[in-house]
């Protein structure tokens, strides 16, 4: 896919953004801070959509509800559209979160049992005060249920009553109740049988070519981000190690922990043979990262040295993408999706 | 080959309030080989969990399985078993692991005491030889420094870990039979291949059959030796993995391989299934699927039995060319 309007300013400018969790408890004062996020930079441009992609706990969450001042962060510059984000008081804060929404991976648990879908919906509508009576706000929640494809009848009906993928539409229309610009899709169909998950990209990709969106589109899953996304920017510890266009970063990519992602995603096709890098163990912890370069605990570059475990390699250009990989001019494997590797 | 499992015309119902009774699983056959894998495919909703939890006769109340359904293990009558009988082989002949490993492991207790007890409960073994053999299963499912982590408490572990696990738990009472009720959907895709990797290399060095129950057709190429898909209580496709692939037929089968988002091949825009899997006691007349089906038949307001494909090939649809069997 190509980036629409790539040559205006970006819609959204993150730069530096650091999050550190104290530890709690008895100790605490002498505890390491947990570095989730560890100075990361990423734009957005006006009807785009990045995507965002690392294991669980690398810091992708983090960098979303941040980046919306969902949580307050240690370090860092966000400016959506002109405004500092960070500095913002109390009410313009308020008026810009219209502007800017969240859809979670499980819509259930930030949805309220006792409130009906209609009312959840409109809580926005109410909150920001986009409606001026009983009846529009009624006119535009039953406008919105089917926008995303249920019924407006729905309405009356209570959050339990519906499957996943009915959920997930509910929290869609939540988040576009107030006419946002920018949605932060955080792990949106993680959660979702294939099938319904098809349904959920299908309609995440119309309503950002209807309503000119942007997206954050957090996952783990390369194949559904190549679904998705203009540009990719791959997360691990904390910090993003490879990014650039979807299409480059799918086809060729630089980095190791990149490669090793797009080997773990499962093909329908029992013909054809990929290169199969299963990566050992789990990530390393957040509170301890290894020193030099995040990866190399679990790197498998046959070129990997000492200076790896040295020095912290920078995010540069390496052919079409921005690679943090000492020897990224060297692919790890022959081919990431060649056949016959293995 | 050998049949290990045979099951046939499995009917599992629960009351629906009226007197009446749905049935969630409605005549579902097929059988285990020694060594193989069979993947029965499907949606949420579809019966395909239900199903297993027949196997082991764990079909939660007031569900029950009903008359006229058949289980067999080998020669024995696993709808007869009661009380003993039955539990050498739940857990022990026949083991299973599940979605969510947190909701299934004990949190009081510790890894190896939890491994430990399966081996109590099956076979005279000491203390110590037990606690060697769990750490020799830890070692198997790719845990590291698998002494140390045997005290170790669930929470203690990360997602990947406890489902390592639950397969060492299973794996303690030396099964026969695996069934893996979706044991990666919860899972990081890297942490999906690992565990992936472990089931298929205990496969081949237990020679264990395995169920596998998954709503994702990637997981299935390369694993399954057969495909079951499932649809609204029944088996709506079954052949060989390789023959399924190749030519999906059932418009349900070409409708998840449609939503399956692909990393190579041209990028097309996903085709899913519309709508929604109804509800058990809402299911169509005629062929089930018809609600959802994008292909009109003439035929549909009768129910189609399964049809033949190809050799070794069915599928509970008009659109079979040969016609009935």
């Amino acid at each position: 896919m190509s980036v629409p309007h790539a040559a205006s300013a970006p819609l959204l400018q993150v730069s530096d953004l650091v999050k550190h969790y104290k530890a709690e408890g008895l100790f605490a004062a002498k505890a390491p801070p947990v570095k989730a996020v560890d100075g990361v930079a990423l734009a957005v441009a006006r009807g785009e959509t990045l995507a965002l992609v690392g294991e669980s706990g690398c810091g992708k969450s983090t960098v979303g509800r941040t980046i919306i001042r969902l949580q307050e962060p240690t370090a860092g510059r966000v400016i959506f559209d002109g405004h500092d984000v960070f500095a913002l008081a109390r009410e313009p804060l308020r008026a810009l979160r219209r502007r800017m929404q969240i859809v979670f991976q499980d819509p259930y648990s930030s949805l309220n049992p006792r409130m009906t879908v209609g009312d959840a919906v409109a809580e926005g509508i109410e909150i920001h005060r986009l409606a001026p009576t009983r009846l529009e706000r009624n006119a535009r929640v039953a406008a919105l249920l089917e926008e995303v494809g249920l019924d407006a009848s729905y309405a009356r009906r209570y959050p339990h009553e519906f499957s996943g993928g009915q959920r997930q539409r509910i929290g869609i229309a939540r988040a576009l109740a107030v006419e946002p610009s920018f949605i932060v899709c955080d792990e949106p169909v993680s959660a979702l049988d294939v099938s319904v998950q098809a349904q959920v990209i299908n309609l995440l990709k119309d309503l950002q070519e209807r309503r000119g969106l942007s997206y954050l589109f957090i996952a783990h899953d390369l194949a559904v981000v190549r679904q998705i996304a203009h540009r990719i920017a791959v997360m691990y510890l904390g910090r993003i190690v490879e990014t650039g266009p979807a299409e480059v970063l799918l086809s060729d990519p630089r980095h190791p922990y990149t490669q090793a992602l797009l080997s773990a995603v499962p093909e329908p096709d029992p013909t054809r043979r990929r290169a199969r890098i299963v990566l050992a163990g789990d990530p390393p912890s957040p509170t301890n990262p290894p020193p030099g370069c995040p990866f190399h605990t679990r790197c498998f570059h046959p070129l990997r040295d000492e200076r790896c475990r040295r020095e912290v390699p920078a995010l540069r250009p390496v052919h079409g993408t921005l690679a943090a990989c000492h020897y990224a001019e060297t692919s790890a494997i022959a081919s990431t999706l060649g056949a016959d590797v293995v | 080959m050998t049949t290990l499992l045979d099951i046939h015309d499995l009917h599992v119902s629960f009351p629906d309030g009226d007197g009446a009774r749905v049935r969630p699983v409605d005549g579902v056959s097929f059988s285990l080989e020694r060594g193989r894998t069979l993947a029965l495919v499907g949606e949420s909703g579809c019966g395909k969990s239900l199903t297993s939890l027949a196997i082991l006769r764990l079909v939660p109340s007031p569900g029950r399985i009903d008359p006229g359904s058949s289980i067999r293990f080998g020669d024995v009558d696993v709808l007869a078993l009661e009380g003993e009988a039955l539990r050498r082989i739940r857990g022990r002949r026949i083991a299973m692991i599940f979605q969510d490993p947190m909701t299934s492991l004990n949190p009081v207790f510790n890894v190896g005491d939890q491994i430990t007890e399966v081996m109590h409960a099956h076979f005279t073994i000491t203390r110590r030889d037990a606690r060697d053999a769990a750490a020799e299963l830890l070692q198997e499912v790719g845990i590291p420094d698998p002494r140390a982590r045997l005290k170790a408490y669930p929470h203690q572990l990360s997602g990947g870990m406890r489902q390592r696990v639950m397969i060492a738990i299973a794996l303690a009472g030396k099964p026969e039979i695996l069934i893996a009720d979706e044991p990666t959907t919860a899972l990081d895709v890297t942490v999906q291949a690992q565990i992936l990797e472990v089931l298929d290399r205990l496969r081949e060095s237990h020679g264990m059959a395995v169920l596998l129950i998954t709503h994702d057709l990637g997981i299935v190429a390369g694993r399954a030796d057969r495909v079951a898909v499932m649809y609204a209580g029944q088996i709506v496709e079954t052949a060989p993995t390789a023959t399924l692939f190749a030519n999906p037929s059932h418009p349900y089968t070409q409708g998840l391989f449609g939503s399956v988002p692909r990393l190579t091949g041209p990028l097309a825009r996903l085709s899913p299934i519309a709508g929604n899997v109804p509800p058990a006691g809402r299911w169509p007349t005629g062929c089930r699927f018809r609600t959802r089906c994008p292909v009109v038949h003439e035929r549909s307001e009768t129910e189609p039995p399964l049809l033949r494909v190809e050799p070794d090939h069915e599928m509970r649809c008009w659109l079979a060319g040969d016609g009935p069997r």
